[in-house]
C-alpha cells in the first residue's frame, strides 16, 4: 500500500500490549514501540517500493 | 440514431477545416452511410451532428452544450461517436459527447478507438468504448461492431465481460460463474506455470497511486503529536454510532487523563477481532499512558489532547480515503505535526 | 496410505419410522436422532427439519454444513477426536452420502450465521442450495455460553453425521474412488514428475475461530504434515461459529476438499502430489513472518516441492500470510498458484481487491468479490430460528445482500465457480 513509515506492533488485538508480560514489563514494552514509532517520526524515507 | 463525426469524416475538409463549429445534417454522411448499412431495417440514422476537432478541443465548453442542444433536437434513442481510431482529440470528442449524451439523455452511446487514444483512458470508466484498429481501414468492421454493441444496450441485454463484448474494460469488478471449480482452475494455473505454458491470472492489484511521504520531524521536543487508528475505540455506549464493520464515521474523542481508567470509559467495538485485551486495557491500543508520561517528562512536546477513531473492519477503500482526508483536514486545523496512526 | 472412499448418492430424504436407506431414498427417524442428540445438557430442544432443493425455504443463521459419513472397517471412525476411538484415521475404507447435507443452525449472542435459499433467484450462489439437507436447530439450555452451545452443535452434527452413515453399511456405492498416497521424502523413489504440494492456512485465533484437528482447537499450532486421507476422514473440522460465512471452510468443503481432491485425481499422470501443509494464521506480524519461514523451510528442505498451490482462510490481515509464503516460496525457486477473495466495495470499485500483495503472486484465481450484492427472493417458509440479525426484519422477505453472506457461494479453497472479472 506504499505506507512508508512502518512499526511492527503486538499483534491485531493488542497492537500497543503485551497481556503475557507483568504490567510493569508490558508498561516498558509499549514505551520501547512509541520510542520507535516516534523515531520514524523524525526519519527520512522515500515512496516505499513493493519489495 | 444520432451520429457525432468530426470535419473530416464529416466530408468538410482536413486539419484546415478543424475549427468548424458544430452543426447537424440529416441523415446518414460519409461513414454514416456504412452505419445505416449495418443497421439494415432494425433502426434509422437521422441525422448526423458534425463538429471540428480544434473547435471541441478549444472552446470545449460550450462544444458540448451546442452539440447536446443539436442531439437532443432530434429525440434519438441510441448515439454513436466516431469512430476515432487513433485520433486523440477526435477521441477525446467522442468520449466527452457520449459521457453527457448519456448522462442527460439516458440513451446508450457508444464510440470507438484504438487503446493508444487518449480518449479511452480518459473515458473508458464511463463510457463504452469498443476496441479499434489503429486506423479507417477498420471502418466497416468497427461500425459493425459497435452498432451491434449498441443495439444490445438499447435492447437491455446483459453485457459481458470486456473480452466478448469487444470493448475496454472499464474498471470494476463483477462476479461471474466460471466453467470449472476455482480448485481446478489453480492446479491447472500451476500446472501451466510449472510447464512453461501461459496463463493467465484472474485477479492482480494495480499499482496504486504512490503519495510522497512527509518530511520527516525536525525535532520531537516541540512537536505536537497525536493519536489516530481504525481499531474501534469509542466511548462507552458509542455515542457517535461508529459502525463495528464496513464504517462510514470517525470520532475524535478527549484522551485520557494520567491516573484514569480507560477501561471504564472506553470500549472497542471493531468487529474484525477479539476486542478483550483492548477493553482490559485501551493502552494497549492507544499508548496514551507512555505519551503523557513522556510529555511530562519534555521528551516530546505535546500529545494533542483529543484521539482520532474510527473502525477499519471491511471498510471500502472509497471511504477510508474520504475518513483519512477529513481526519487529515482536522488535524491540520488542530496543530498537529506528527501521527501515530495505529492499525489492527 | 491407502483410503477407499465409497459414495452413495441420495435422490431424495423423508421422515420414517426406521432411518434406513432404500433405492437411494434416505429415510429418517426424526425421533430416534433427536433423543440421541438431546443427550447433550447444552440443549433444552432440537427440532430436525428437512428441505428439498426447490422449495421457497430459506434456511438462516447457518453455522456450519457436515455430510453424513462412516468408516466401515474395524473399530476407527471418522472425526477422531469427536467420534470412536482415538486413533490414527486415513486408511480402510469410508462411507459417503453424496446430494445431502447436515446443516448447523443456531442464534445466540457472539455467533455468526449465513443463508441458503432452496428455491427463488437465491438458489443458483450455494451448492447447498442443490443438495437435500437436514437442519438442526437447537435451542440453547438458560445456562449455557456461546462457546459450550457451539462446542455441542459441532458434536451434535458429527453424531448425525455419522448416524446417517450408518445407512450405507453393505449396500452397494455408485462410486468408489481410491486414494492412495505416500509421501516420496526420498529422492530416489520419486516419480519423475514434478513434485507438487499444498499449502493449506486456516484461521485459528480463539475460540468459536478456530479449526480443530483431531479433536484439538489449533490457535497454537506450528505448521503440521497432513495427508489427503486424514481429511477425507473427517480430521480437519470447523470450529467457526463467530466467522463470517464467505471467509471461513464449512466442514463440508473440508471433507470433499476440492483442492485435495484435484490433486489426489491427477497425481501420477501430470505431477507428485507429495504433501500437505496444514499451517495456522498467527494473529500478529512477527507470528505471521515467522509461520511462513516455517512452511517454506518444509515445502523447500523437507518435501523438495516444485510447486505449491497456497489458499488462505479468513479476511483482509490473512493476505499478508498469502502474499508472505508465495512470495520466499518464489523466491527459493518453488513455483506457486493462489486463490484469494477480492475485497472491493458492492459496485465492484476499488483499487486493491487484495490487502496485500507481490509481486511475485503472478499466478491467482479469484474466488470472487466477496461484496457483491445479490438478490434473493420472498420465501414462503425460514428454518433455522425466527430471526437473523445479519438480515434484519422479517428473515422470509426478499432482499439484496452481500454475496458472503449466503453459505458457501464464496469459498476460498476452491469449490465455487464464482469469480471475480474485469468489466
Amino acid at each position: 500500500m506504499n505506507v512508508s513509515r512502518i512499526v511492527s506492533g503486538g499483534g491485531i488485538t493488542h497492537p500497543f500490549g503485551s497481556p503475557e508480560l507483568s504490567p510493569t514489563e508490558e508498561r516498558e514494552f509499549r514505551k520501547r514501540l512509541v520510542e520507535n514509532a516516534l523515531k520514524s517520526l523524525r526519519t527520512e524515507v522515500s515512496v516505499a517500493r513493493r519489495s | 440514431m444520432v451520429h457525432y463525426i468530426n470535419q473530416f469524416f464529416g466530408q468538410i475538409g482536413g486539419e484546415e477545416k478543424a475549427d468548424t463549429s458544430p452543426f447537424i445534417k440529416k441523415g446518414p454522411i460519409g461513414p454514416g452511410v456504412i452505419l445505416q448499412e449495418k443497421l439494415r431495417d432494425r433502426g434509422e440514422v437521422v441525422a448526423t451532428v458534425i463538429c471540428g476537432d480544434d473547435y471541441f478541443s478549444n472552446y470545449s465548453g460550450e462544444a458540448i452544450e451546442e452539440l447536446l442542444h443539436l442531439i437532443k433536437s432530434e429525440n434519438p434513442e441510441i448515439l454513436i461517436s466516431g469512430p476515432a481510431f487513433n485520433a486523440g482529440r477526435y477521441g477525446i470528442a467522442c468520449g466527452e459527447v457520449c459521457r453527457r449524451t448519456s448522462k442527460e439523455l439516458g440513451i446508450p452511446c457508444v464510440t470507438g478507438m484504438c487503446g493508444e487514444n487518449p480518449g479511452v483512458e480518459m473515458y473508458r470508466k464511463s463510457v463504452y468504448i469498443i476496441e479499434t484498429p489503429g486506423s479507417a481501414i477498420g471502418m466497416k468492421n468497427s461500425l459493425s461492431r459497435m452498432i451491434e454493441f449498441a443495439i444490445n444496450l438499447f435492447e437491455r441485454k446483459p453485457i459481458g465481460p470486456p473480452e466478448e463484448g469487444g470493448y475496454f474494460p472499464r474498471g470494476i469488478r463483477k462476479n461471474i460463474f466460471s466453467e470449472k471449480l476455482a480448485s481446478e482452475r489453480v492446479v491447472d494455473m500451476l500446472m501451466a506455470k510449472l510447464s512453461g505454458s501461459p496463463f493467465v491470472t484472474e485477479v492482480f492489484n494495480p499499482i496504486g497511486t504512490e503519495i510522497e511521504p512527509a518530511s520527516p520531524l525536525e525535532e520531537i521536543l516541540n512537536a505536537k503529536i497525536a493519536l489516530v487508528t481504525e481499531g474501534g475505540l469509542v466511548p462507552k455506549g458509542n455515542p457517535d454510532r461508529i459502525e463495528g464493520a464496513r464504517c462510514t464515521r470517525f470520532g475524535r474523542y478527549p484522551i485520557w487523563a494520567k491516573g484514569n481508567l480507560p477501561a471504564e470509559e472506553f470500549e472497542c467495538i471493531h468487529r474484525g477481532f477479539d476486542s478483550s485485551s483492548i477493553n482490559e486495557d485501551p493502552n494497549r491500543l492507544l499508548p496514551i499512558d507512555v505519551l503523557t508520561d513522556m510529555e511530562e517528562k519534555t521528551q516530546i512536546g505535546k500529545l494533542f489532547s483529543f484521539f482520532y477513531s474510527t473502525c477499519g473492519c471491511g471498510m471500502y477503500i472509497g471511504e477510508a480515503r474520504r475518513i483519512g482526508r477529513e481526519i487529515a483536514e482536522s488535524l491540520k486545523r488542530d496543530g498537529v505535526q506528527g501521527v501515530i496512526l495505529v492499525a489492527t | 496410505m491407502e483410503l477407499q472412499l465409497s459414495y452413495y448418492h441420495i435422490t431424495d430424504i423423508r421422515f420414517g419410522d426406521e432411518t434406513i436407506m432404500k433405492d437411494g431414498v434416505l429415510f429418517l427417524n426424526k425421533e430416534e436422532l433427536k433423543s440421541y442428540l438431546l443427550g447433550d445438557p447444552s440443549f433444552s430442544d432440537i427440532e430436525i427439519e428437512i428441505t428439498h432443493p426447490g422449495e421457497m425455504t430459506r434456511i438462516i443463521n447457518v453455522l456450519d454444513i457436515v455430510d453424513p459419513r462412516k468408516k466401515v472397517n474395524g473399530d476407527h471412525e471418522v472425526f477422531p477426536g469427536w467420534m470412536g476411538e482415538f486413533s490414527a484415521v486415513g486408511s480402510g475404507k469410508t462411507n459417503v452420502l453424496t446430494n445431502v447435507s447436515i446443516i448447523e443452525t443456531g442464534s445466540m449472542d457472539g455467533l455468526m450465521g449465513g443463508i441458503i435459499d432452496m428455491g427463488g433467484l437465491g438458489r443458483v450462489y450455494s451448492p447447498y442450495s442443490r443438495t437435500h439437507n437436514v437442519v438442526l436447530v437447537p435451542t440453547p439450555s438458560k445456562e449455557v455460553n456461546a462457546i459450550q452451545f457451539a462446542k455441542s452443535l459441532k458434536m451434535a452434527a458429527l453424531k448425525a453425521s455419522v448416524y446417517l452413515g450408518k445407512t450405507t453399511v453393505n449396500l452397494p456405492p455408485e462410486q468408489m474412488v481410491s486414494i492412495d498416497f505416500t509421501s516420496r521424502f526420498d529422492k530416489d523413489k520419486q516419480l519423475g514428475l514434478p513434485r507438487v504440494g499444498y499449502v493449506w492456512h486456516v484461521l485459528s485465533h480463539y475460540r468459536l475461530r478456530e479449526i480443530y484437528y483431531y479433536g484439538a482447537n489449533s490457535n497454537s499450532f506450528y505448521p503440521l504434515l497432513i495427508t489427503p486421507n486424514e481429511i477425507f476422514d473427517g480430521a480437519v473440522v470447523s470450529g467457526h461459529y463467530d466467522h463470517s460465512p464467505g471467509l471461513k471452510n464449512y466442514t463440508h468443503s473440508i471433507l470433499n476438499h476440492p483442492i485435495v481432491m484435484e490433486l489426489c485425481r491427477r497425481h501420477g499422470k501430470e505431477l507428485d502430489f507429495v504433501g500437505i501443509i496444514l499451517a495456522n494464521e498467527p494473529s500478529e506480524t512477527e507470528g505471521k513472518k515467522w509461520n511462513a519461514l516455517m512452511n517454506v523451510r518444509i515445502a523447500k528442505s523437507i518435501l523438495h516441492l516444485d510447486g505449491v498451490v497456497i489458499t488462505k482462510e479468513g479476511g483482509g490481515h490473512t493476505d499478508f500470510d498469502l502474499m508472505e509464503v508465495c512470495k520466499q516460496c518464489e523466491r527459493s525457486g518453488i513455483k506457486t498458484a493462489l486463490i484469494d477473495i477480492e475485497m472491493l466495495d458492492q459496485d465492484g470499485e476499488g483499487d486493491y481487491p487484495l490487502i496485500v500483495f507481490e509481486k511475485e503472486a503472478d499466478a491467482i484465481v479469484s474466488a470472487g468479490n466477496i461484496e457483491e450484492r445479490v438478490s434473493v427472493s420472498k420465501m414462503e417458509k425460514v428454518m433455522g430460528g425466527m430471526r437473523m440479525k445479519e438480515i434484519g426484519g422479517d428473515p422470509k422477505s426478499e432482499n439484496n445482500i452481500p454475496i458472503w453472506l449466503v453459505s458457501g457461494a464464496i469459498n476460498e479453497i476452491g469449490m465455487s465457480k464464482i469469480r471475480g472479472n474485469l468489466f
